[in-house]
C-alpha cells in the first residue's frame, strides 16, 4: 500500500511540476511550417533551435525541422516528401549547392535587394529564388605557438616543412573542401590549377569526408594547419577562452562561402516560410546565426560592437559568383580524375 | 516429403527477398541506364581487392596471435570481466576516434593503401581474435590437455594439431574481414588518397559526381556477386567438439600475449580517454543539452534493443529456415549493400515520419548486420547442428518439435550472444541513421553534430556515453540469455 | 531487482502473454496521457463538455449524475488533472510492472467512469478496457517482466 501510495503522489507531483514549467501548449488548429536543413543548423547548437523559438513566439505556429545528411539527400528528400508532407523553407544550400537545387526543384522568387548589406556581398542577392543569411571567409587556420612559420600563400603550403603538416577535405563530401578546389582555380588558373592539385595531393595529411573530421585532427594535434573559416579562432576565444589559434591571410584572395534559404514553389506555408526568413534576416535573428554558426551576419547592423566586427573589415576577398552546374562538375571531375592519379598517368 | 518442404522453400524465398530488398527497392526506384566504365570498374576492383586481401592477412594475424590471449584471460580472469568487449570496442567506435588513436601509435601514420590495410587491420583483428578464440577453445581444448599430459612440445602442438584443425576456420575468418574491407568506405576515403579508390568510393562516385544512382547499384550488385562466387569456393570448416569448462587449455593460452595486445590497446585508448576526460571539463553543457541528450540516450537504446531483438527474430528464422542447400550458400555468400544504398532504399519506401524513421533504421541495420553476423561463425555453427536434425528428424520428429526441443536450446546463446552484438554495434551506428532520421535522434548523430560545431571534447564525451550504453544492452541480452537458459534447463 | 525482472520469466513465464497485452495496454495509456498533456486539455475545459454532452444521455445512476454535474465540471481543471494524472499512473505502472495490482483497481475505476462520461462512442472501448485492467488485478500482472516479481519474492501478500 505504502508503494502505491508513493507511486501515485509522485506521478501527481511530477505531473503538477513539469505543468508549471512547460512551454506553451501547441494548439491543434496552428499552421506548421517545415524547415529542411543540415543538423549543424537546424540542432540546439546551431541557430535554428533559438530562431524557432522566437518565431514561434510570434507566429502562432509550430516550426518542424527536418534534417538531411548531405545536399543530395536534402534535394532527394524535398522531392520525396515535398509534394506529401510540404517542404516549405530550406536552409543551409551554398553557392555551389544553388544550380542543381534549381534545376531539380522548383523554387519560388524572393526579392530581399533592398536589405541593407554590405556591398562585397551583395552578387549573392543576384539570384532571385534564394537569399543569403551568413557568410565566411575560407582560410587556413593554425596556432601560435607553432614553430614551423606561417604559411603566407596556397603555394607555401608545398614547402616541404608543411608535408602531412595540413589536413584538407574532400571536396566531393564537403562544402569548404570544394570551396578551397575553388579557390586553387581561381587563384592559379586550369593549368597551374591542375599541377598544384597533383602536389598537393602528396602534401596533404588527408582529405577528410568532412570539415570536422578535419577539424578534429587539428585540435587533436595530428595536424599543425587545417582548412577552415576566418572566424574559427574567435570560438576558440569566445568560449574556450583559448586565444592561441589563428587564421592566416593568404597573398591569393581568400573565397567567401555563402549559406542561402530558399522556398520550394510547392510550399505548403509559404507565407510564413518568408516570414520565417524574414526573421533570420532581421537584426536579432543575424545575432543569433553569428554567435551560434561563428560565421559573418549579412547584415551589417548585427556584427556592430561584436568581436566580428573587426574581423569583417578583412578585404582581401575573391569576387562572389554562382557556379553553373557544368562549372560544378568540371571541378569535382578534375579533382576525382587528379585524386585518383589519372592526370599522372598521363 | 515435396509437399512438407514447400512452406520452407517458400519462406526461405520470402527471407531472401527481404534480405535483397535494398536492390530490388532502388532498381525499381531509378531507371536502370547506366553508363559502365570497365576501366574505371576494373580498378576499383583491383584496389578493392588489395586492401581485402591484405588487411585479411593481417588481421588474421593479429587474430591468431591474439586468440592465445584471450583464452589465457578468460581461463584466469573471466568472472570479474569480460575481455572480449574490450577487444571488440575498436569495431564499435567512431572512425575519427580510431584514427586519432592510430596516428598517436604509429607517427607518422602512412597515407594511402598502407594505412586503409592498417586501420582495417586494427579494427578487426580483434574480431578475429575472439572468433578464433571460440573456435581454439571449442576445438583444441580437449587435444590441447591431452597433448600437454602426453609431453608433446608448443610447436609441435601448434603445427601437427592446431594448424590442420583449425585452417578452415583462419579462412572463414579471412574471408569475414576481407568482405568488410572489399566495402569499407569512410576509411579508404579519409586515408586512401586518390589511389586507395575502392568500389564503395566509386558507388559513391557515381552518385555524388554523376548522380547516377542505377550504375551504383548496378556496381554494388556486382560487387555482391563476386563475393557469393567467391564465397562459394568451400572453406567451411567442420567438426565442433563440445568444450568441458574443467579443461585447462594449457597449451593453447599464452600470458605474453594478453599483455602485449593489452598494452597496445590501452596506448591506443589512451589518446581516447584523454579526449573523454577533455570532454569532462565541459560537464556544464550537459546541463544545457539535457533535453537532447535525454532523447538521444532514448533513440539509442530503441534502436539498439530494436536491432538486438529484429537480429534474434531474423536468427531464430533462418535457424528454423536453415538448411545446408541453395540457402545457406546464399546467406553465406551475399553481401548486404553499403550503408548509403541501403539508407537510401529506406528513404524513399514509404513515409518518413516519427515511427517510420525509427523501423526503417532498425530494419536496415538488421539488414547490413544479419548477414556478417551469419557470417561470423553462426551458418557454421547450425551446419554443424545438421547430423542432430538428421538423428531426430529419423527418429520421427517434426520440424516444429526438432526446432524447439533440440536445435532452440543448442543455439540460443549464440543467437543473443549475436543479437546482444548487434545491439552493441547498433548503438555507434551512424551511416544508416543519418541517412534516414530527420533529426538526431541518436547518441551518435548527436555527438557527430557536436563535432560540427568544435566540440571535439564533448562529442568524445557523449561516444563514451556510448559505449556504456552499448555495453549495458550487451549484458541486457547476456542476461535474458541466462534466464532464458535457465528456463530450458528448468 | 534487474535479476529478478529477469529471472521473472523463469519461474511466472506462464504470464508472458499476459505482460505483453500489459506492456501494449501501458503503451496506449501513455501516448493518451502525452496526447492529453501536450494538448490544451488542461487548459480549457474540454472535458467539462464532453460531460455536459454525454452525461445526460448515459445510463448512470442519478447519484452519481448529480455529484458529476454539481461537484466534477465546476471543478474541471482538477478533474482534467486526476484523469491525466491516472493515465500517467497506469502507464507507467503497466510499462514497468509495478505496483500493477492497485494501479489495475484505479484502471477499472477510472474505465468505470469513462464508459459514463466519455459518450456513445467510447463506450465499447471503455468496457474492453475495464475487463482488461480487472483481469491485470486479479492475476497480479507485475508479477512477469515486472518489478512487482522482486517485492513479490519477499514481501508476497496482496499487493503484488
Amino acid at each position: 500500500m505504502q508503494h502505491f501510495i508513493i507511486f501515485i503522489f509522485s506521478i501527481f507531483f511530477v505531473l503538477v511540476l513539469s505543468f508549471f514549467n512547460r512551454k506553451a501548449v501547441v494548439d491543434e488548429t496552428q499552421k506548421t511550417l517545415r524547415v529542411y536543413g543540415y543538423s549543424s543548423f537546424t540542432s540546439k547548437l546551431g541557430p535554428g533551435y533559438d530562431l524557432k523559438r522566437k518565431f514561434e513566439q510570434i507566429c502562432n505556429c509550430k516550426v518542424e525541422f527536418v534534417e538531411a545528411a548531405d545536399s543530395g539527400v536534402l534535394l532527394q528528400r524535398i522531392k520525396l516528401e515535398g509534394a506529401t508532407l510540404g517542404a516549405d523553407l530550406v536552409i543551409g544550400l551554398d553557392q555551389y549547392d544553388l544550380q542543381k537545387a534549381l534545376s531539380e526543384i522548383n523554387w519560388r522568387k524572393l526579392d530581399f535587394s533592398q536589405l541593407e548589406i554590405d556591398e562585397i556581398i551583395r552578387p549573392a542577392l543576384s539570384n532571385n529564388y534564394f537569399v543569403p543569411f551568413d557568410w565566411g571567409v575560407i582560410a587556413f587556420v593554425g596556432r601560435k605557438e607553432d614553430p614551423l612559420p606561417a604559411p603566407k600563400s596556397l603555394k607555401d603550403l608545398l614547402k616541404p616543412i608543411y608535408k602531412s603538416k595540413i589536413a584538407l577535405m574532400d571536396p566531393r563530401t564537403s562544402s569548404p573542401g570544394m570551396q578551397f578546389l575553388s579557390w586553387v582555380y581561381d587563384a592559379m588558373g586550369k593549368d597551374e590549377g591542375e599541377k598544384y592539385l597533383e602536389q598537393i595531393m602528396n602534401q596533404a595529411h588527408s582529405f577528410s569526408p568532412s570539415w570536422s573530421t578535419a577539424y578534429g585532427f587539428f585540435s587533436k594535434r595530428q595536424v599543425s594547419y587545417v582548412l577552415s573559416y576566418l572566424t574559427s579562432p574567435l570560438y576558440h576565444q569566445l568560449i574556450e577562452n583559448n586565444h592561441s589559434i589563428e587564421a592566416f591571410k593568404f597573398s591569393e584572395k581568400h573565397p567567401i562561402q555563402f549559406e542561402f534559404a530558399g522556398i520550394p514553389l510547392d510550399c505548403k506555408e509559404c507565407s510564413l516560410a518568408e516570414e520565417f526568413i524574414n526573421l533570420m534576416l532581421s537584426d536579432e535573428g543575424q545575432k543569433i546565426i553569428m554567435n551560434k554558426n561563428f560565421m559573418f551576419p549579412v547584415i551589417k547592423s548585427a556584427q556592430v560592437g561584436t568581436p566580428f566586427e573587426s574581423l569583417a573589415q578583412f578585404n582581401h576577398l575573391a569576387e562572389f559568383k554562382i557556379p553553373s552546374v557544368s562549372d560544378v562538375d568540371f571541378l569535382i571531375k578534375s579533382w576525382t580524375s587528379i585524386r585518383r592519379g589519372d592526370k599522372n598517368a598521363k | 516429403m515435396q509437399n512438407r518442404n514447400h512452406p520452407q522453400s517458400i519462406s526461405q524465398g520470402l527471407l531472401v527477398l527481404f534480405l535483397l530488398s535494398p536492390f530490388l527497392v532502388l532498381f525499381f526506384h531509378f531507371q536502370m541506364t547506366t553508363r559502365w566504365d570497365w576501366n574505371e570498374f576494373l580498378w576499383a576492383l583491383k584496389n578493392s581487392i588489395w586492401q581485402g586481401f591484405w588487411s585479411a592477412v593481417l588481421s588474421c594475424i593479429g587474430g591468431l596471435l591474439l586468440a592465445p590471449g584471450l583464452i589465457f584471460c578468460e581461463n584466469r580472469f573471466s568472472k570479474w570481466f569480460n575481455f572480449n568487449i574490450f577487444f571488440l570496442l575498436p569495431n564499435f567506435l567512431p572512425n575519427l576516434f580510431i584514427l586519432i588513436g592510430l596516428m598517436s601509435l604509429i607517427d607518422p601514420f602512412p597515407m594511402g593503401s598502407v594505412g586503409v590495410v592498417i586501420v582495417h587491420a586494427f579494427i578487426n583483428f580483434g574480431l578475429c581474435g575472439v572468433i578464433l578464440k571460440e573456435v581454439m577453445k571449442t576445438k583444441l581444448s580437449k587435444l590441447s590437455d591431452v597433448s600437454f599430459i602426453l609431453g608433446t612440445s608448443r610447436g609441435h602442438f601448434y603445427l601437427r594439431v592446431v594448424w590442420p584443425l583449425i585452417r578452415k576456420d583462419i579462412l572463414q575468418v579471412f574471408f569475414l574481414v576481407f568482405v568488410t574491407a572489399f566495402s569499407s568506405f569512410a576509411i579508404p576515403l579519409v586515408v586512401g588518397g586518390g589511389k586507395g579508390i575502392n568500389l564503395e568510393i566509386l558507388i559513391f562516385e557515381k552518385i555524388k559526381i554523376y548522380n547516377d544512382w542505377s550504375t551504383a547499384v548496378l556496381i554494388s550488385g556486382v560487387q555482391s556477386l563476386m563475393l557469393f562466387a567467391f564465397s562459394l569456393i568451400n572453406f567451411s570448416a567442420n567438426t565442433v567438439v563440445d568444450v568441458n569448462p574443467h579443461l585447462q587449455s594449457r597449451y593453447l593460452e599464452s600470458r605474453l600475449s594478453f599483455y602485449l595486445f593489452s598494452f597496445l590497446y590501452l596506448v591506443f585508448f589512451y589518446s581516447y580517454f584523454s579526449g573523454v576526460w577533455e570532454g569532462v571539463a565541459s560537464w556544464a553543457d550537459f546541463e544545457l543539452y539535457t533535453e537532447e541528450i535525454t532523447s538521444g540516450i532514448i533513440g539509442t537504446l530503441t534502436i539498439a534493443i530494436g536491432v538486438g531483438c529484429g537480429i534474434f527474430a531474423l536468427l531464430m528464422l533462418i535457424t528454423r529456415l536453415h538448411q545446408t542447400n541453395w540457402f545457406h550458400r546464399f546467406l553465406n555468400g551475399y553481401v548486404a549493400p553499403s550503408t548509403a544504398l541501403i539508407g537510401f532504399a529506406f528513404l524513399v519506401l514509404g513515409p518518413n515520419t516519427s515511427l517510420y524513421i525509427l523501423a526503417k533504421i532498425i530494419l536496415g541495420l538488421m539488414l547490413s548486420y544479419v548477414i556478417y553476423l551469419y557470417k561470423m561463425g553462426y551458418g557454421n555453427y547450425l551446419i554443424e547442428l545438421q547430423r542432430y536434425k538428421e538423428k531426430a528428424s529419423l527418429l520421427g520428429a517434426n520440424d516444429n518439435l526438432i526446432f524447439w526441443k533440440v536445435i532452440f536450446p543448442l543455439t540460443h546463446k549464440r543467437m543473443f550472444l549475436y543479437s546482444g552484438i548487434a545491439a552493441f554495434w547498433a548503438t555507434g551506428d551512424y551511416g544508416i541513421s543519418k541517412m534516414i532520421a530527420n533529426r538526431d535522434i541518436s547518441l551518435a548523430l548527436l555527438s557527430e553534430t557536436f563535432l560540427s560545431h568544435y566540440r571535439i571534447g564533448f562529442s568524445s564525451l557523449l561516444s563514451f556515453i556510448l559505449l556504456v550504453i552499448g555495453l549495458l544492452v550487451f549484458l541486457a541480452f547476456r542476461g535474458v540469455q541466462i534466464v532464458v537458459s535457465r528456463k530450458i534447463n528448468y | 531487482m534487474l535479476v529478478s525482472f529477469l529471472d521473472s520469466v523463469k519461474y511466472v513465464g506462464h504470464l508472458v502473454p499476459i505482460s505483453f497485452l500489459r506492456i501494449f495496454l501501458g503503451y496506449y495509456y501513455l501516448q493518451s496521457a502525452m496526447l492529453k498533456y501536450t494538448s490544451d486539455f488542461l487548459n480549457k475545459p474540454k472535458i467539462a463538455e464532453t460531460i455536459s454532452e454525454f452525461l445526460p444521455l448515459s445510463q448512470a445512476p442519478e447519484w452519481y449524475k448529480v455529484i458529476i454535474t454539481t461537484q466534477m465540471i465546476p471543478q474541471w481543471q482538477i478533474l482534467a488533472f486526476l484523469v491525466t494524472g491516472f493515465e500517467f499512473a497506469i502507464a507507467i505502472s503497466y510499462l514497468i510492472g509495478y505496483v500493477v495490482r492497485p494501479v489495475a483497481v484505479l484502471g477499472v475505476l477510472l474505465s468505470l467512469n469513462m464508459i459514463f462520461i466519455m459518450g456513445p462512442a467510447y463506450e465499447d472501448l471503455n468496457k474492453t478496457f475495464l475487463a482488461l485492467h480487472f483481469v491485470m488485478a486479479w492475476i497480479g500482472a507485475g508479477r512477469c517482466l515486472g518489478v512487482d516479481y522482486y517485492f513479490y519474492k519477499r514481501r508476497r501478500g496482496l499487493w503484488w
